[in-house]
């Protein structure tokens, strides 16, 4: 293996909410870094702040303290918008295709949103779909007429048609069957030994992170590398 | 397809290479910071005329910059670079013509703004020309006047425009914004919601505002159906005819703007040829100056017998005519248009508190006989005799002051041009010495120094009226409001289903300004076609076909489209995080 660059990179990241009138420290000085072309899972129980840092990472809220980069240059100075179309997308445990379009619609959504003809938009994310391995059919129907495992595809491709850098996947394969489970995990990780991608996932699964090239565990609120 | 991130990577190496901070950057080629960092984040593609000197301040060849990376080969063949230079035009062609859609979008949506605030100013415009009659009764009859002089018109040409100019911003931002991932026609039952909505809101603002025009056209028509007369008497009451009216107090009615179809009459004797003094019987006659015939409620125009080519408009004015009675013409003999010469006598008092009247010589005058009449006989009962012979009023006033007599007429009786103007006709009248009434006061002069005026029922009636008209005028802001709340908790209400697809589409990339835009032009489109069934049903129920209609639509627009805005903007504020991470 080569040398790989670094795409992401947290240093000393902290990020703290208000519940219920009581401070919740979600992410304790967390430092990272995440290389290119590599596959990441981001282990941890439930509430060790591993949601947070994720939605940290791809730019919905800013942290508290310390500073997030991306390829060196520091995501609170950058349009977080423009950030998630062009450079990070994140796939969900729920998979929130938008119901009223169809799979080929979803796909096309980021094309559209930067500006792509409609026509141009459609072959893309035909193209997408296939390389996700979606049969022809699945193209025009509607995200309630799919299983799990074909919603995540969409998703995925959806989170790679706007040919960003980096996938942010939150519990990619929580609601799904061993058999798609598989899949998914397979997908993901070829875009990211051949495609380049930095995937990140974050997974209760051991199988799940045993597929991945790297390992955090975070636990309240902190972060370590186990591999 | 050339690619915007490869393309926006290379610029941000390079950059970092010759150690220039964006800024820097942007200050040597002439753009914003934010343009480089839009290029750099692959959001964007610089104009072509840009590329060049950009190429230059990065220290690379144009060739290179339009690939995205340096080129290792010598030489590139003339299809690659033909290739490259097409997809580099095409690419800025691109964004050179969003930029243009979107210049269109933003002309056409201004046009459609102005267009619905013209049509409010139209529509309050329309409604006070209305009020004054000023609108044709029949649309047919608009055509007969210029466009611009006539409200139906204007409305009509309005309102294609406001239409045209709305369906073209919305068919220019349908084909290429993305306003199509929320599917108006896929939510039919959402949809379907927001438009009776709208639909019901129109139709009752219109009955509101139709409830306020109706009050206000009654109101206006009100002197028409009950029309204010007033006549002069004495001080109690008592007498209207045979009074003495000073001239003063004639030529301040005859000025007053308020007055009209005022009917005044003087009351004289008269002898035929000559009056011998001692011998009264020759002067027998009594003779009535009055300014119209309908002065006398008996006689018409129609009764008299008139010589070719006369009639009653003498009267008005100062020529040397008269009617006489037929039992008159009959026992002299004489024929119309014949001349006779009257000695005209006029009444006096001794002094203004008496009711002895006494007669002195006025001046002689000959008259032409215009016609004669038959129902003197049917002269109504006003204290006084029928007259036997009727000249102009104007002409016996100009003989007094010929003579340098006091005149004084003996009757007068008007009725009010705008009864509206109560107050202001009463404080004229009171200036010139008029005074009220006073029953209770007896007079036992012939002094007509008050005015009876007739508006008891006129008064009742249009204070029910305003009073009417100005309770529910009062409400008016507050149904405003009402509509803002009602566009405010309908769209909530509706909208917080979608909570998810909007923090779906801000995750995608999509900032909160563009992502309330969408929503915002799905719901307008929505509230647009409420507004405008709405305005149809109205006016087919009220059969108004003019500004209500469009006034209510525009108002609604405005309104529950500021409470939909008010809904989308606290909907937007979703947490991204909240709405789509899984619970931890």
């Amino acid at each position: 293996m080569g040398m790989k660059m670094e795409i992401l990179r947290a240093e000393h990241v902290s990020y703290s909410y208000l519940s219920k009138y009581q401070k919740v420290e979600a992410v304790k000085d967390v430092s990272c870094s995440f290389e290119k072309g590599r596959f990441y899972a981001i282990v941890g129980e439930s509430g060790s702040g591993k949601s947070t840092f994720m939605s940290l990472l791809a730019g919905l809220d800013q942290p508290c303290d310390g500073t997030i980069y991306v390829e060196g240059e520091p995501l609170c100075g950058m349009d977080r918008d423009a950030y998630r179309l062009n450079r990070a997308a994140v796939v969900y445990q729920a998979f929130h295709l938008f119901p009223l379009l169809t799979a080929q619609e979803n796909v096309m959504l980021p094309l559209e949103f930067k500006k792509m003809r409609k026509k141009e938009a459609a072959r893309q994310a035909k193209r997408l779909l296939q390389r996700m391995g979606l049969e022809s059919r699945i193209y025009r129907q509607f995200p309630k007429m799919m299983s799990g495992g074909e919603q995540q595809r969409v998703a995925i491709a959806r989170a790679v048609a706007a040919g960003g850098e980096i996938i942010l996947a939150d519990e990619p394969t929580g609601n799904l069957d061993s058999g798609n489970e598989e899949n998914v995990v397979a997908l993901l990780k070829e875009l990211a030994h051949e495609d380049g991608y930095t995937v990140i996932v974050i997974t209760h699964n051991q199988r799940v992170a045993d597929e991945t090239d790297h390992v955090f565990c975070m636990r309240d609120g902190r972060m370590e590398q186990v591999r | 397809m050339m690619d915007n991130i490869k393309f926006g990577k290379f610029i941000r190496k390079t950059r970092h290479e010759k150690g220039l901070t964006q800024k820097q950057l942007a200050e040597r080629i002439h753009v914003s910071d934010k343009a480089v960092s839009k290029w750099e984040n692959g959001a964007g593609f610089p104009d072509i005329k840009i590329l060049e000197p950009l190429a230059e301040c990065l220290g690379v060849s144009l060739m290179e910059l339009m690939q995205g990376e340096r080129i290792v080969e010598p030489e590139i063949d003339r299809e690659t670079a033909e290739q490259i230079v097409a997809q580099t035009i095409s690419q800025s062609g691109q964004e050179e013509e969003w930029k243009r859609r979107m210049w269109k979008v933003k002309l056409l949506l201004g046009a459609c703004a102005c267009g619905i605030i013209y049509l409010i100013c139209v529509g309050i415009r329309y409604l006070a020309w209305q009020e004054k009659g000023q609108i044709p009764a029949k649309l047919s009859e608009a055509s007969d006047c210029l466009w611009y002089e006539n409200p139906v018109l204007f409305y009509v040409w309005a309102g294609i425009l406001v239409i045209l100019c709305g369906a073209g911003a919305v068919y220019l931002l349908w084909k290429n914004e993305s306003i199509r991932e929320v599917k108006v026609g896929r939510q039919k039952a959402k949809s379907f919601l927001t438009i009776l909505m709208d639909m019901v809101v129109v139709l009752l603002l219109h009955t509101y505002l139709s409830n306020i025009a109706n009050n206000e056209q009654q109101l206006a028509m009100l002197p028409e159906v009950i029309p204010v007369n007033a006549y002069v008497t004495t001080a109690d009451g008592s007498r209207q005819a045979g009074i003495f009216i000073k001239d003063n107090l004639v030529q301040g009615l005859m000025d007053s703007s308020y007055v009209d179809k005022l009917h005044m009459d003087v009351r004289l004797k008269a002898g035929i040829d000559r009056v011998i003094p001692g011998q009264w019987n020759t002067l027998d006659l009594y003779l009535e100056g009055v300014n119209c015939i309908e002065v006398s409620d008996c006689i018409k125009e129609s009764d008299v017998v008139w010589n070719t080519g006369e009639d009653a408009s003498f009267l008005k004015g100062t020529e040397a005519k008269c009617i006489v009675s037929k039992k008159l013409f009959e026992k002299k003999g004489w024929k119309l248009g014949e001349r006779v010469t009257l000695c005209q006598w006029y009444y006096y008092r001794e002094d203004e508190s008496s009711l002895e009247l006494f007669a002195n010589p006025l001046q002689t005058m000959e008259y032409e006989i215009a016609g004669y009449v038959d129902t003197m006989d049917k002269w109504d009962d006003r204290f006084v005799v029928p007259p036997d012979i009727i000249v102009p009023f104007q002409v016996v006033r100009n003989c007094y002051a010929q003579e340098k007599i006091p005149f004084f007429a003996s009757s007068a009786s008007f009725e009010l041009t705008d009864a509206l103007c109560m107050n202001e006709f009463k404080r004229e009248m009171k200036e010139l010495g008029f005074c009220s009434v006073a029953p209770t006061v007896p007079d036992n002069s012939l002094n007509g120094v008050a005015l009876n005026v007739n508006d008891a029922a006129f008064i009742s009636t249009a204070e029910h009226l305003r009073q009417v008209i100005d309770t529910v005028r009062a409400f008016f802001p507050f149904l405003l409001l009402l509509i803002v709340g009602v566009g405010y908790l309908v769209t909530l209400l509706l909208l917080q289903s979608r909570k998810k697809e909007m923090a779906l589409l801000r995750s995608i990339g999509l900032n909160r300004r563009k992502c309330f835009r969408v929503f915002f032009m799905d719901q307008l489109t929505l509230v647009v076609t409420g507004i405008v069934a709405g305005s149809l049903l109205s006016v087919l129920i009220q059969g108004n076909y003019g500004g209500n209609s469009a006034l209510a639509g525009g108002l609604v627009g405005i309104c529950y489209m500021a409470g939909n805005s008010l809904a989308l903007w606290k909907l937007l504020k979703v947490s991204v995080m909240e709405a789509l991470f899984a619970a931890e």
